[in-house]
């Protein structure tokens, strides 16, 4: 695939299993077949220049106490960068088309000034980061201390600590396998039609517990299984002579079929977890009764990417942060930044904390929390005795020297999740500096508006945003639904889903599962009621109660999903389809059941098995 | 040598945001209003482009600008990438539209292209994979405006809601983001498609193989010229070697072989004479006052598809004639587009005036037939060239005028190849009272050259059967 190179200096010297690697059908963007070389490795012979201030700004780092993994450099042009960024990092994935709509949307951006992509890292050991080759000295340096931060955030953040080093080799790995496949007869557009309802249901996973990610086959937590009765395999000959019932109903037989029925039945209750579980991937991948076995395989693939890039979806804020805080420390050095390049450096640093317009930018709140943890920590304004101050000048004056700071940010970055940052570290002063609120949304003007600007709601609006990885957490309740290999899943959070994305997602729960899905979620409805209402009646000049049914808006109904398949009569002939069905439920007897009233149905209609998506 | 005092070229058109202005990053990043709708022209002549803004907090918010389409052609539309993938991503794309049309015609004011070219953008709702995320009524959020002086105020708006879809009605795949992705066609690979589903006829354009044209043909070879015939000067070289006896036939060295001048002859051209044949199509459209925007729109879909079909159709039919294959840019070759628009008196206009022009006045429709009549006597003889006739309306016309307007159509079709009349049912003119019942009477809707079509609601499935009837095999 790559530049055959010697490598002489020793950080290269993990680079050529990596480098080396190339999948079947991997789509190396690095490839030779272009004038000249489009991109290389950044080493002491290809770019010293470049290579003496890598080396130049890891020491200082090191001195200063960051950690960081050792750092593979590609310098590249700026197609290959963006091919990158499309591929989340790895250019050695598979293909689909979705890479392909994220290059272009990002090579609009890009041209239009709107997203300049500078740099990407990639979590792994040694870690992998690209470059584009015509930026300016000052830019270079710059993306090279922030590249240092985050390395030391992967590093040694306690969410990434199990996630898979070598992840540069599994994605080529994985994309080998996929090449295979296609050799071996199975055709692309299967493969890609696969992958499209994988990409629907792919944040299925439960983040709560990132550390065992590896599928268990052996689930220890059974229920007992059903017992069988005590007449089971035995037919009943009571009607006939003694001498003839003797020859039926042989020990044997009745054993072997008793026993048959036991290992069904057990194989029944591992459908059914004990508890809910949110691993909803790997019991599909477990318990699925219409996935082939290499469709298993590259659901697997996905559950395992999703796992990988979980953490980094729980901790944008505090990482982007991280990497901020560090590259404005660092690039004040002396032995860094040059005086002509401080306007430059300026101007680029603004542009990443812009926040205009009201759409929140994660590296503008990562810093300005950062700061502001130092800032408090090294003049002692935490703990007990200073919340009891109730002075606010008093506070604001608060110094006693203690100067924890840089030591609580180690800490900080060690430990928590953007979750816990925001929780315990959000500030009614950074709510003030970047002028936080929280918004509605105003369903009489169709509009969003601000309603509150206070600490603890614009805490809670962030926490509430942040939790799950920004995901809504989906449980799997029973995999034996009704006895018949239905899948139950429930929606564990206090918010509507947006409903046609919905539909679509359960649909390709649907293929994937091979049986009827059936979905409890939360939803607001409009319900007609009679109502005792004060209109004014001209007839007799004054307010009068009537009794009008008025339209009345239900928060937050709990509700059933269920998917069926269904002939769909359309233009003439019939076609494959879907039936679902949104019924409310009843909390009753400890569980929910659905409503059987014709009230209770909410909608029902036929959707045309056409697209996949 | 002298310096020209404008250039041939505009350098200032650029990305034009919807203010005038050009658009720039700060535009980009916020500040510049979303899209309006473009005044309704026939093709778009704007397209849109969207942008993603940050996603990663919550769902992706997006920016859509409109972008003329000179622009978008060189900026956006095929960008040059290294990227794999985006061909997968385009014939993706492409599929869709395909699935798109052959489902149903699109509204071509809709499609986005220059009217009178051949190729054009039809529009397709851009694809997203949906994962399960908040609904709309719960989708508030934390915004902040950044350290700065604007501080947010209680009740204070910050942005438009969107019109969503009905959550409770069936999931669309209408693109969530409100733009749509225009995949280029060429108007002859719409024209196959059409053809392939309604099930059209061949063109036949019948005797008209008085014109002649010349034709260059360069398969001949001179021993002089500028390029040279390498098969043929390789088998020279080796001809001649060989009768030299210097190289043995069964194991040739290229290095023992000896050229001489001789040996090299050069590509020629014979002149040649074929058939041509050439086409008319006229397009008649009445304007008066009792055609509003909704029959126009019928009109203006009809007629291109009508278009559409028939260049490629005598495309075909013409290669065939000539003896040559028929490829893309055959397209519409020896084809000759008139339009007529009449209110009271008829005027010959160019395409962009007959699909864009609004008039109004009193309705005389033998004047449209009789400057149709004088252009194919005067321009287009019917012994030499094909005439097609189409009319466009919504029946209404002068009494006096009606037993003129039924000699007139019995006169002309026997001056045309083929003379069509689609009637659209419009507000203001009531079934009865229009010219089709009569039509209908004389001609019947089986007469093989006379066409008659009547469109009663403005549906894909009666422009597909007007056009079907315009053009479907009556022998």
């Amino acid at each position: 695939m790559l530049i055959k190179r010697t490598f002489g200096s020793s950080c290269c010297s993990g680079v050529a299993a990596h480098a080396g690697r190339s999948g079947g059908k991997s789509t190396s963007t690095f490839s030779t077949g272009n004038v000249g070389q489009r991109s290389y490795l950044l080493t002491r012979e290809t770019n010293p220049e470049l290579h003496n201030w890598d080396k130049t700004i890891r020491g200082i780092a090191q001195s200063e106490g960051l950690d960081p993994f050792s750092t593979v450099w590609w310098i590249c042009q700026r197609d290959q960068l963006l091919s990158a960024a499309a591929r989340m990092g790895f250019p050695s994935n598979f293909s689909h088309w979705k890479w392909g709509q994220d290059f272009k949307e990002l090579n609009i951006g890009h041209r239009l000034g709107n997203q300049r992509i500078f740099e990407m890292v990639v979590n792994a050991d040694p870690a992998v980061a690209y470059t584009m080759e015509g930026n300016e000295l000052v830019d270079q340096k710059l993306v090279m201390c922030h590249v240092t931060g985050h390395s030391d955030f992967f590093k040694n953040n306690i969410t990434f600590a199990n996630t898979n080093k070598d992840m540069m080799d599994a994605i080529a790995e994985q994309a080998s396998f996929v090449g295979k496949l296609q050799s071996s007869g199975i055709s692309p557009i299967e493969i890609e039609q696969f992958f499209d309802m994988a990409f629907t249901v792919d944040d299925l996973i439960d983040t709560t517990n990132l550390y065992p990610n590896a599928i268990e086959f052996d689930d220890a937590r059974l229920r007992e299984p059903e017992p069988i009765p005590d007449n089971f395999g035995m037919a009943d000959v009571s009607y006939m002579p003694p001498h003839i019932q003797r020859r039926f109903n042989r020990p044997e037989v009745v054993a072997k079929a008793r026993e048959d029925e036991f290992q069904k039945r057990l194989a029944d209750t591992a459908k059914t977890p004990v508890d809910p579980d949110a691993d909803v991937l790997a019991f599909i991948i477990k318990h699925s009764t219409a996935l082939r076995p290499w469709q298993r395989t590259l659901l697997s693939f996905i559950r395992e990417r999703s796992y990988y890039f979980a953490p980094q979806g729980m901790t944008k804020v505090m990482n982007e942060g991280w990497a901020v805080y560090w590259h404005q420390h660092l690039m004040k050095h002396s032995a860094i930044i040059d005086p002509s390049e401080v306007t430059s450096f300026a101007a680029h640093n603004a542009g990443t904390l812009a926040m205009g317009s009201g759409s929140l930018n994660p590296y503008t709140l990562g810093i300005s929390v950062f700061r502001d943890i130092k800032e408090r920590w090294d003049k002692g304004q935490h703990g007990r005795e200073f919340d009891q101050i109730e002075d606010r000048k008093e506070r604001r004056k608060f110094d006693d020297g203690s100067m924890k700071g840089k030591e609580q940010i180690f800490q900080v970055r060690r430990l928590e999740s953007d979750v816990s940052f925001i929780r315990k570290f959000l500030t009614s002063k950074v709510v003030a500096d970047l002028n936080l609120f929280k918004f509605g949304y105003d369903e009489r003007w169709n509009e969003y508006v601000v309603t509150s600007t206070e600490l603890k709601d614009v805490r809670d609006g962030l926490v509430s945003q942040f939790s799950n990885g920004h995901r809504p957490r989906v449980l799997v309740v029973d995999g034996n639904y009704g006895n018949a290999g239905e899948l139950h899943l429930t929606h564990d959070n206090p918010y509507e889903l947006k409903a046609d994305y919905l539909d679509r997602v359960c649909i390709n729960l649907f293929r994937l599962w091979g049986r009827p899905i059936h979905f409890d979620s939360v939803m607001d409805i409009v319900v007609q009621e009679m109502k005792d209402v004060q209109e004014f009646d001209d007839d007799k000049g004054k307010f009068a109660t009537v009794k009008k049914e008025v339209d009345v808006k239900l928060p937050l109904v709990p509700f059933r999903l269920t998917v069926k398949p269904m002939k769909c009569i359309s233009h003439d002939h019939e076609e494959p389809g879907f039936q679902i069905t949104k019924v409310r439920t009843y909390f009753h007897h400890n569980q929910w059941i659905q409503g059987t009233d014709k009230k209770d149905l909410i909608s029902q209609y036929n959707i045309s098995a056409g697209q996949i998506l | 040598m002298r310096i020209p005092d404008k250039l041939p070229f505009d350098l200032s058109r650029r990305i034009v945001s919807p203010s005038g202005k050009p658009l720039t990053c700060s535009d980009v990043r916020g500040n510049a209003l979303p899209a309006q709708n473009p005044t309704k022209i026939f093709l778009r002549d704007t397209v849109p482009i969207t942008i993603m803004e940050d996603s990663f907090l919550g769902l992706p918010t997006y920016q859509t600008f409109e972008v003329s389409l000179d622009d978008y052609n060189t900026f956006f539309r095929d960008l040059p990438s290294g990227d794999p993938d985006v061909g997968r991503f385009n014939r993706k794309l492409k599929e869709l539209a395909r699935d798109k049309l052959k489902k149903g015609l699109i509204n071509p004011g809709q499609m986005a292209g220059r009217v009178g070219g051949k190729i054009v953008g039809v529009p397709v709702p851009s694809i997203n994979i949906p994962n399960l995320v908040r609904g709309k009524s719960s989708q508030g959020g934390v915004g902040g405006f950044g350290e700065g002086d604007k501080t947010p105020r209680k009740g204070q708006t910050i942005g438009k809601g969107d019109d969503g879809n009905d959550p409770n009605g069936p999931g669309d795949e209408e693109g969530d983001h409100g733009s749509d992705l225009f995949v280029p066609f060429s108007r002859d690979e719409i024209a196959q498609m059409l053809i392939d589903k309604l099930g059209l006829p061949n063109l036949d354009p019948k005797g008209k193989q008085t014109l002649i044209s010349e034709a260059i043909k360069w398969t001949a070879t001179h021993h002089t010229g500028t390029f040279a015939d390498i098969p043929e000067t390789l088998a020279n070289i080796i001809r001649s070697n060989i009768s030299a006896g210097k190289i043995d036939p069964d194991n040739l060295n290229i290095d023992d072989l000896v050229v001489s001048p001789n040996d090299i002859v050069y590509q020629s051209y014979t002149e040649t004479e074929q058939p041509e044949a050439g086409a008319a199509i006229i397009y008649m459209m009445d304007v008066s006052g009792s055609m509003t925007e909704r029959e126009k729109e019928a009109v203006r879909t009809c007629a291109f598809y009508l278009s559409t079909i028939i260049q490629r159709q005598f495309g075909v039919a013409r290669a065939n004639l000539r003896g040559e294959t028929y490829t893309a840019d055959d397209f519409g070759v020896g084809v000759k587009e008139i339009f007529i628009t009449h209110d009271a008196r008829a005027r010959e206009r160019t395409e962009y005036e007959f699909y864009t022009t609004r008039e109004s006045g009193g309705t005389v429709i033998t004047s449209a037939f009789d400057l149709a009549e004088k252009i194919v006597d005067t321009r287009f003889p019917f012994d030499d060239w094909n005439v097609y006739m189409f009319y466009f309306g919504d029946g209404g016309n002068i009494d006096s005028d009606n037993e003129k307007l039924f000699h007139k159509i019995n006169a002309l079709s026997r001056k045309t190849n083929a003379l069509g009349y689609i009637q659209t049912d419009s507000q203001m003119q009531s079934y009865s009272s229009s010219c089709f019942p009569g039509l209908d009477e004389r001609f019947g809707m089986y007469h093989k050259h006379i066409r008659l079509a009547r469109i009663e609601e403005p549906t894909n499935t009666a422009f597909t059967t007007a056009i079907t009837k315009m053009l479907e095999d009556r022998n």
